[in-house]
């Protein structure tokens, strides 16, 4: 089973993306923060990620940075209500492998989930 | 929690104890033998009694009262939490599931089914109503496509746009923004007239969303409200209605010079720099019309826009309109000329430069730099000028590591 981090502060929409992701059968690990999603990958081996852009204590520009020097080769998706060109592009430059603006579409995600996991 | 319902029970009990002893106590005798023993008299002695007790009821009041607050706080806490629980697995097991799965007969009475529950079981309180409310907005936020339609569809079915289009009608505009950000961000058409209708209201905050809401659903004119409004436009309203003018197709914008004659000035403003942020070339007569307004702020903003337009063809205004502008505008009329101006402008610019006031002579300069090389070898022939500043001016622009 494939394992996937998801970093969100909102409680409901991480609920959310932990059930949608759960149904499509990925393990999902749910973080409500910033530095709890960096002490995760730190502590553990991860498939993809997903990452809110707008979190407490670390950002989600962090959360890639920190993933990329950790594990290069795992995708991480990130999810932003931010659509201005240069955070999109900040978060590509640090190695981002796909940028989703809120409000998104859960079946949108859950294929773009799989078309990474399964590169 | 039990626990400590029965220390306050307690507490008031003792309170009630003894304030009945104190009903009992021998107060006369008390007073007189303060009197005697600290050296002072009767009446300071009552007064400073009376003053105790007061404080001592007043703190008494206000320690329960916080008590009971706090008490209550944490049970409406509780209760939240439990019914945040209970939502959650609705709304997750109603709109997280696939597309085709939607579809089946299954699903869709399945969710007749739950939505039926719920219903019954949950939506007798008031309380209980706006949480999910809340819930359901929080989500249609975020979430898009048909996850987003089933959300709306839910709201309408549990009758919560009627919740929200009631609180239209309170007292209260906190009550009434709040219903109104709901109804906009769940497109509940039937609000529409009610929202627009606040558009003009003279609270600040109840207007600003009255009009994001109306520019966001409505289809039929959704600026009109520009023309109408007496209110000034604060910088944060334009900020709150720039961006919500962002979010919407270009093809329903409409030529902000339409209200460029309004006599809200704040409004013309807005309009002007509606007008370039959207690149409305095709309001540049009007924009150049705008330089013999009476406001100095109106004609600055135009001779700004004017220049971001590279419009030459209101070089000629922009020069009659200099000669008796404030200090202010004629900067900013120096700038537009330097990004729409031609060569023939380079001895106008010259003479600018060389007059008394250096923060003109610097404008001045910048303008002769963009107009290319006659206007660089104006500066060039000033870098020795005698003149106060000019010499240092002309230098600084030439400065390359600038």
């Amino acid at each position: 089973m494939k394992k996937v981090l998801v970093i969100e502060d909102e409680d409901l929409v991480r609920k959310s993306l932990e059930f949608r992701l759960k149904k499509d059968g990925y393990q999902v690990t749910p973080c409500a923060d910033g530095r709890q999603g960096i002490q995760a990958i730190e502590n553990g081996t991860f498939d993809l990620v997903l990452t809110d852009l707008m979190l407490p204590y670390n950002n989600g520009l962090e959360v890639v940075s920190k993933l990329k020097s950790v594990s290069k080769e795992t995708p991480i998706i990130v999810l932003s209500n931010i659509g201005l060109e240069h955070v999109v592009l900040d978060a590509f430059n640090l190695g981002a492998d796909d940028y989703m603006t809120k409000p998104f579409s859960p079946n949108e995600l859950s294929v773009r989930v799989k078309r990474l996991l399964n590169k | 929690m039990i626990k400590r319902k029965y220390i306050y029970l307690l507490f008031i009990l003792l309170t009630w104890g003894n304030v009945a002893v104190a009903q009992n106590i021998n107060w006369e005798g008390i007073i007189k033998l303060l009197s005697t023993q600290l050296n002072s008299t009767e009446i300071l002695i009552r007064v400073c009694t009376v003053l105790l007790i007061i404080f001592s009821l007043f703190f008494l009041g206000f320690f329960t009262t916080l008590m009971i607050a706090r008490s209550k706080h944490r049970n409406e806490d509780a209760y939240r939490k439990d019914i945040k629980e209970k939502y959650e697995l609705l709304l997750t097991g109603i709109i997280f599931n696939d597309e085709d799965e939607m579809q089946t007969d299954e699903w869709k009475s399945s969710k007749k089914r739950v939505v039926e529950h719920f219903k019954k079981r949950y939506l007798r309180k008031r309380i209980n109503k706006k949480y999910l409310r809340d819930h359901i907005v929080l989500l249609h936020k975020n979430f898009a496509g048909t996850a987003a339609d089933v959300l709306r569809n839910l709201y309408i079915d549990l009758k919560l746009d009627k919740e929200a289009m009631r609180e239209l009608n309170s007292p209260d505009w906190g009550t009434q923004a709040n219903a109104i950000k709901e109804l906009a961000q769940l497109n509940i058409i039937e609000a529409k007239k009610k929202i627009k209708s606040r558009t003009f209201h003279e609270n600040q905050i109840l207007r600003l969303e009255a009009q994001v809401a109306t520019i966001a659903m409505e289809n039929d004119d959704p600026f009109s409200f520009l023309g109408k409004d007496k209110n000034h436009l604060t910088e944060w309203h334009q900020i709150n209605l720039s961006k919500i003018i962002d979010t919407i197709d270009r093809e329903r914008l409409p030529l902000f010079s339409r209200w460029f004659n309004s006599k809200n000035n704040s409004i013309v403003e807005f309009c002007i720099k509606m007008t370039l942020q959207y690149d409305q070339f095709e309001s540049i007569p009007d924009l150049t019309e705008l330089l013999n307004h009476k406001s100095q702020n109106i004609v600055g903003e135009a001779a700004r826009t004017l220049g971001e337009f590279a419009a030459t063809e209101s070089q000629p205004m922009l020069l009659k309109v200099y000669r008796n502008a404030t200090i202010p505008i004629k900067r900013k009329i120096l700038t537009a000329l330097g990004k729409c101006g031609t060569h023939e402008l380079v001895p106008f610019l010259q003479q600018q430069l060389v007059q008394n006031e250096i923060s003109i002579a610097m404008e001045a300069g910048k303008a002769l730099r963009l107009l290319g090389d006659e206007g660089i070898q104006v500066l060039k022939d000033q870098t020795n000028s005698m003149l106060y500043g000019v010499g240092d001016i002309c230098k600084h622009l030439l400065d390359e590591r600038i």
